[in-house]
């Protein structure tokens, strides 16, 4: 699996709103950050927090990619976040750009830069409140 | 075909930022590139105005440092990984002392054709570097007509000002709002900034009692910077006075109940006025631009317009006096729209009009206003300050006939001032003017800086000051302030021309 499958694999993950197929893309010390989550999250129980979190408040969120440049262990893409909240009327359209960091298979960073000052956080609210599935879903005792 | 790469160009770019090297940055670019920065509210089109928004970013920052983590780069095109660190320059630290820093993560997406950047674009995200959202409201202030237009544009910050939220405060960073005053066109809500209306057949004989200068050839059109003072001689506040009809007098105040003090004065006294608050809200316009902008939009001449003249007319087709009068030392027109009903159809207008001029909404802008030596009422207030120590002697006319405050001033232009007004050089980084800071000279004489500023046309503090009437240019004073003591050099008034 090459650097930019990955990317593409997480890609099609999150816009299928696939936890479980998400989630297995991820080292266990995996560091994730998305501006609209409102902080750095840190291995597989928060990051699956943070990715249902995501799913709980939107209709539809898809990350589409235009341009990537891949070394051996990290790839920098541009692209675009499309997504509608639930409680939004209008839909969010975001440039954005992705760093993807892997040790083997493994992403062990996954950073999204994107602008979040003209939008109300997807983290207004409680990020780690519904953990219990992301929790059995990382493995990790709740 | 150039031998420099796209990764060449976003290391010199990197590296010319870092040493604050505007016009090496410029050269960087293709004449037609395009530059796409999450801190800037538009695409930037072309290598002039890249290079003139590059200009206005490295003037508000000061320490800066790029570090470059990853870089891959293939074909014509390069994407890096970095941090960016910077100093904010007039931007003072949170009250703990926290700076308020310009340092984010960021990825750089560099197109090259050339030998030149024809694309820089960078994702980060601003909210960590801007101010929030607007802070928290009390019902028992108002708020000002324009309202949802400042809110629209960005404020986060007011100050209380005639019992009405002025924004002050807004997302752009000091040195923006700098350069859109002095060479473009901003526009302020001031509907905090309220006028005492005088209106009867001895209107201008009551403002020649209320206030200090000589209205005795006061004509309709006419504006004139005045004061108004307590029995004592002090200044209550230095209004704009407005003579926009036959026997109506405005006096547009700063933050003072000069309404009730007027109202309380013409009781009893034989003048046939009647004293009140109209539902009139200004808005500024102040820039070089500023006549440029409201040339189509205002139905009388303002070409015509001379300095300190008003005229009652239509701005946007809404009933309106406009003055050639404002608060930035520079070209500027203040408007009056008659009734607060239409204030926001006003404001969208004039919002539409300055678009091809670049207009930027803000607050009044105190950076300049200290360099040329604009003061307001917040110089004055709680100060016991007299004319003559304010540097306005000028302004008083004691052979014009009574008005309130003469006797006293009298004595004191006989006696001479005590203290005086002056210009402060001032060493090292300084909080937050929250209070006025007291200031001691090398013969024990006490004063107090009452103004204090980072100058971006002579980059470096400034303040104006109160102190012993002794005390010259090129004086050395001890300043106290909540962050220590620094140094300060006595110097005139105003700063710059």
């Amino acid at each position: 699996m090459t650097i930019r499958t990955q990317l593409d694999a997480y890609r099609d993950a999150f816009g299928r709103r696939d936890l479980t197929a998400a989630m297995a893309l991820f080292a266990d010390h995996a560091v994730f950050e998305m501006p609209l989550l409102g902080q750095r999250l840190f291995g597989k129980r928060e990051i699956a927090a943070g990715l249902e979190r995501i799913f709980d408040v939107t209709e539809f969120a898809h990350i589409e990619l235009s341009r990537a440049k891949e070394s051996t262990n990290v790839v920098i893409a541009e692209g675009r976040l499309r997504a509608k909240l639930h409680r939004d009327a209008h839909s969010l359209d975001i440039p954005l750009a992705v760093v993807l960091e892997c040790k083997g298979n493994d992403i062990t960073r996954l950073s999204t830069y994107l602008d979040a000052r003209r939008y109300r956080l997807w983290a207004d609210g409680p990020l780690f409140a519904s953990t219990h599935a992301a929790a059995q879903l990382s493995g990790v005792a709740t | 075909m150039s031998g420099v790469t796209a990764g060449d160009l976003l290391r010199a770019y990197c590296g010319a930022f870092k040493r604050r090297a505007v016009a090496e940055i410029t050269e960087l670019f293709a004449d037609d590139a395009v530059l796409d920065l999450p801190l800037f509210d538009a695409r930037v089109v072309g290598k002039a105005a890249i290079a003139a928004e590059i200009d206005t970013a490295i003037r508000g920052l000061k320490n800066i440092r790029v570090v470059l983590e990853h870089t891959i780069e293939t074909g014509s095109e390069a994407f890096a990984e970095g941090v960016f660190y910077a100093d904010h320059i007039g931007i003072h630290p949170l009250v703990d002392g926290t700076p308020i820093r310009l340092d984010f993560r960021f990825v750089a997406a560099v197109t090259a054709n050339d030998g030149k950047i024809v694309r820089w674009t960078e994702y980060f995200d601003t909210k960590p570097l801007k101010p929030r959202e607007r802070t928290h409201l009390y019902p028992i202030s108002r708020r000002s007509a324009y309202w949802e237009g400042t809110v629209k544009a960005g404020v986060s910050e007011f100050m209380v000002y005639n019992h009405t939220y002025m924004p002050l405060v807004f997302h752009h960073s000091p040195a923006e709002e700098y350069v859109a005053l002095t060479e473009r066109v901003t526009l302020w809500d001031v509907g905090g900034e309220r006028q005492t209306q005088i209106k009867g057949p001895d209107a201008v004989r009551f403002a020649q009692f209320l206030t200090t200068r000589d209205l005795s050839k006061l004509k309709v059109g006419s504006c004139k910077y005045t004061l108004a003072c307590d029995p004592l001689g002090k200044i209550l506040c230095d209004p704009v006075l407005l003579y926009p009809w036959e026997n109506v007098v405005w006096l547009s105040h700063g933050d003072v109940d000069l309404t009730l003090w007027a109202a309380g004065a013409a009781i009893h006294s034989g003048f046939q006025v009647e004293i009140d608050e109209p539902d009139v809200q200004p808005v500024q316009v102040q820039g070089p631009k500023s006549l440029d902008m409201l040339r189509g939009l205002v139905e009388a001449s303002l070409d015509e317009l001379g300095f300190y003249k008003c005229v009652a007319t239509k701005v946007a087709d809404i009933d309106a006096v406009i003055s050639r009068t404002g608060w930035s030392g520079g070209l500027g027109f203040e408007i009056y729209p008659l009734s607060s009903v239409h204030a926001m159809a006003l404001w969208d207008a004039l919002v539409e009009a300055g678009r091809p001029f670049g207009l930027m909404v803000t607050g009044p802008n105190v950076f300049r206003a200290v360099e040329v030596g604009v003061t307001d009422t917040a110089y004055y207030s709680n100060s016991g300050m007299n004319p003559y120590e304010a540097g306005h002697g000028r302004l008083v006319d004691l052979e014009k006939g009574e008005f309130i405050g003469r006797q006293a001033l009298r004595t004191v232009a006989a006696e001479g001032a005590r203290r005086k007004t002056v210009g402060l050089f001032i060493d090292g980084e300084l909080p937050n003017l929250e209070w006025y800071w007291p200031l001691k000279d090398s013969h024990g004489g006490t004063g107090e800086v009452r103004w204090s500023v980072h100058s971006f046309k002579l980059n470096r503090n400034i303040g104006i000051a109160i102190v012993d009437s002794a005390l010259q240019p090129g004086d050395e004073v001890q300043i106290t302030h909540q962050a220590g003591i620094a140094r300060a050099i006595v110097t005139q008034v105003p700063f710059v021309d």
